[in-house]
């Protein structure tokens, strides 16, 4: 691999995101874009953040690999207490230091920032320990098991002032930044439902070496670790709301059960959430995992058109008379790179009626991860904490385990005032 | 304007400003997309565009009455041609033995009998060698069309960036989007996506009704089966003629047909 070409630094992260068409995106909208500039970049005395990595999972060493491409990361320790997972970590980054307990690693002077990809209910008091340690700590998402404990890990990360980011993906994800910022300017209408799905048709389940590493491995099963669906899934998905209607959810009702996987899991196999908002929009979260036809799925109705968020696409209602060529005459005038489908067999004068939507963003690759992890290691080199990123994040997580005590209560469940933040 | 000619400016953003234009020839609809900065001059273009490819229908449709195509279709008697319409046959008959006779302007014809016409350069007549002849110019007067316009663009009015439609099923992609390195076409159905700079892209298949249109010059037989072919190279004249032969052709005869072509490609869609 040429690291050289892979390496992204603060500058290129910025210019990637408008390469693909973000630099005329409003970003009053995203304001915690706005906080990893160039300029703020230049302003910073330091080169390098130094991590400390806690859980080397799949997920952890996914952002392991990411990591060797920021150029201002410095990976300097690793922990997990299952010794396979430590071993695989190590090879991304063999200098680092080992441990199999992050409170000797956070009592590690040398580390700056501590990533923490550990299962759910880790979440809490790893990044409690971790701010008080004072570390900067990038938690991935569900931010904690509980609303409480998200309440308190907000209230150290205000006390103690450290960078504090939770893994949502999709506040750096060049797609999903165009497409919301057409929905936030209200360019397709009011925003009139949310819809979000996620469908797959496996067991969830990871291999176990023996028996006794069963609910070590396949936590996300085990309601003593997990919320399951809603933490593991619907977390990614749960903010399209507050983020296209800029309000939060005022209710939440829902379903849930084991329908298929009755092998001994504690968590919800197939669930169902209606989240309502104070002017009467819904917001679905269904997910089943006997079932794979739907796939993934996140869309924002609007009055005028349907954004598909993973597709890129919008559906206009009314898709205007015009042709693939003639349509990217709009697109153009937005900054967007589009796609033109239009090339078949036939001398057809006229483009049929069926309307196949139109790109937002067709050479966007990635997922945002990438993107997160190198705001998170400017941020905790700048000491500037992104406006909102945060807040985003927090609700993501508070209305997600709000839903999960729906589906738990069977009955329709609002957030107490006092976690409002 | 002309009538009939649909023509959008738009220099909203200033970094890309475009011209669209529209227009119905040759049965069909040409589109052309393209950058310029000045609105005037983009429509002055998008005019002697527009009258070129009517020039072009004129040479090339044989459904007119009284152009030189149904003259030479409706004669046994040696007709001189325009220089234009001369070089056409003398392509056609080229790429006829380069595509081993799977592309045939005279594939409509009732007769298996080749060459369907004697061609005598001194004096620029045509004679069809029976009365089962029939000239046809489908499978390639799109994409000749196409390069003429796209020779226009960048040499006479000094266009860098356009994209070119032809009646969906011919495009040509000069130079790049103005926001993106290449210029993204894909299929009507969403198949395939296609990458066009400096390039084309001719697909070829039943129509989407599911009818067959393209005929087997070897067999005289409609081809009513197999997947459309989508051909992509420099020239939109040499996609449109191999995306017709090869559809024409057996699929163990692919292969063949292309040898003679460097820098072209096909795929199944």
């Amino acid at each position: 691999m040429n690291m050289e070409n892979k390496n992204i630094d603060r500058r290129g992260f910025i210019g990637r995101l408008g390469g693909l068409g973000l630099a005329g995106v409003a970003m009053s909208a995203f304001p915690w874009i706005e906080a990893c500039s160039p300029k703020t970049t230049e302003e910073t005395g330091r080169d390098y953040t130094r991590i400390g990595f806690i859980g080397t999972g799949s997920r952890g060493c996914f952002h392991l690999e990411n990591l060797q491409k920021i150029h201002n990361a410095r990976v300097v320790a690793l922990c997990d207490n299952y010794e396979p997972h430590l071993t695989e970590g190590s090879s991304y980054f063999p200098q680092a230091r080992l441990y199999s307990d992050y409170r000797k690693l956070l009592e590690d002077p040398e580390v700056d920032s501590v990533v923490i990809a550990t299962p759910l209910y880790c979440h809490f008091q790893m990044a409690m320990d971790a701010m008080d340690a004072g570390k900067n700590v990038y938690c991935e998402k569900a931010m904690a098991y509980t609303i409480e404990q998200c309440h308190q890990l907000y209230m150290k990360h205000k006390q103690t002032g450290k960078i504090f980011f939770i893994g949502q993906q999709r506040l750096f994800d060049p797609k999903y930044l165009k497409a919301m910022e057409g929905v936030v300017k209200g360019e397709y209408g009011p925003v009139v439902n949310v819809r979000n799905y996620w469908f797959r048709n496996n067991d969830w389940r990871r291999p176990v070496p023996s028996p006794d590493l069963e609910r070590h491995i396949n936590w996300r099963l085990y309601r003593e670790y997990s919320r399951g669906l809603m933490t593991e899934l619907a977390c990614h998905q749960i903010q399209n709301g507050t983020w296209a209607t800029g309000m939060l959810p005022e209710k939440v009702m829902g379903s849930g059960s084991i329908i298929y996987w009755k092998d001994g899991r504690e968590v919800f196999d197939n669930v169902c959430c209606i989240y309502t908002f104070p002017n009467g929009v819904n917001m679905t979260f269904e997910s089943v995992i006997s079932n794979a036809h739907f796939g993934m799925g996140e869309q924002i109705l609007c009055k005028d058109a349907m954004v598909d968020l993973p597709g890129s696409r919008i559906y206009y209602e009314n898709p205007p008379k015009k042709s693939g060529i003639e349509q990217m005459i709009a697109e153009i005038e937005q900054g967007i790179f589009s796609n033109s489908a239009f090339a078949g067999t036939s001398w057809s004068a006229e483009n049929g009626s069926k309307d196949p939507g139109i790109s937002i963003m067709p050479e966007a690759d990635g997922d945002g991860t990438l993107e997160i992890m190198q705001a998170f290691c400017n941020s905790a080199i700048s000491g500037v904490m992104p406006p909102r990123i945060l807040e985003e994040a927090y609700y993501g997580t508070v209305f997600c385990l709000l839903g999960d005590e729906a589906l738990l209560q069977q009955k329709t469940m609002t957030l107490d005032k006092e976690f409002y933040i | 304007m002309p009538l009939n000619l649909k023509f959008v400016y738009s220099g909203k953003n200033p970094s890309a400003p475009v011209a669209y234009c529209g227009f119905r020839s040759m049965h069909t609809v040409m589109e052309l997309l393209f950058v310029h900065n000045d609105e005037l001059a983009a429509k002055n273009i998008s005019r002697r565009i527009k009258n070129r490819v009517d020039e072009l229908d004129l040479i090339f449709n044989r459904h007119l009455e009284n152009n030189e195509l149904a003259r030479l279709n409706g004669s046994m008697s040696p007709v001189k041609v325009s220089d234009e319409l001369f070089f056409a046959l003398e392509l056609c008959e080229q790429m006829r033995r380069s595509t081993k006779g799977y592309f045939d302007i005279a594939a409509l014809s009732s007769t298996k009998e080749k060459p369907s016409f004697s061609l005598f350069p001194p004096s620029h007549e045509v004679s069809r060698t029976s009365g089962q002849v029939l000239i046809d110019f489908g499978g390639f007067a799109k994409g000749y069309a196409i390069d003429r316009v796209r020779t226009m663009l960048s040499e006479d009015f000094g266009v860098e960036k356009a994209l070119i439609n032809f009646g969906s099923s011919s495009s040509f992609g000069l130079g790049t989007h103005p926001l993106g390195d290449c210029w993204l076409v894909s299929d009507d159905r969403d198949r395939k996506r296609f990458r066009l700079k400096d390039s084309a892209l001719s697909v070829s298949g039943r129509s989407r009704s599911g009818a067959g249109h393209i005929v087997d010059p070897h067999t005289l037989k409609c081809v009513t089966e197999g997947r459309d072919i989508a051909v992509t190279g420099p020239s939109a004249l040499i996609c449109e003629v191999l995306s017709t032969a090869l559809y024409a052709a057996p699929e163990n005869e692919r292969k063949t047909v292309m040898e003679p072509f460097d820098n072209y490609q096909f795929q199944e869609l």
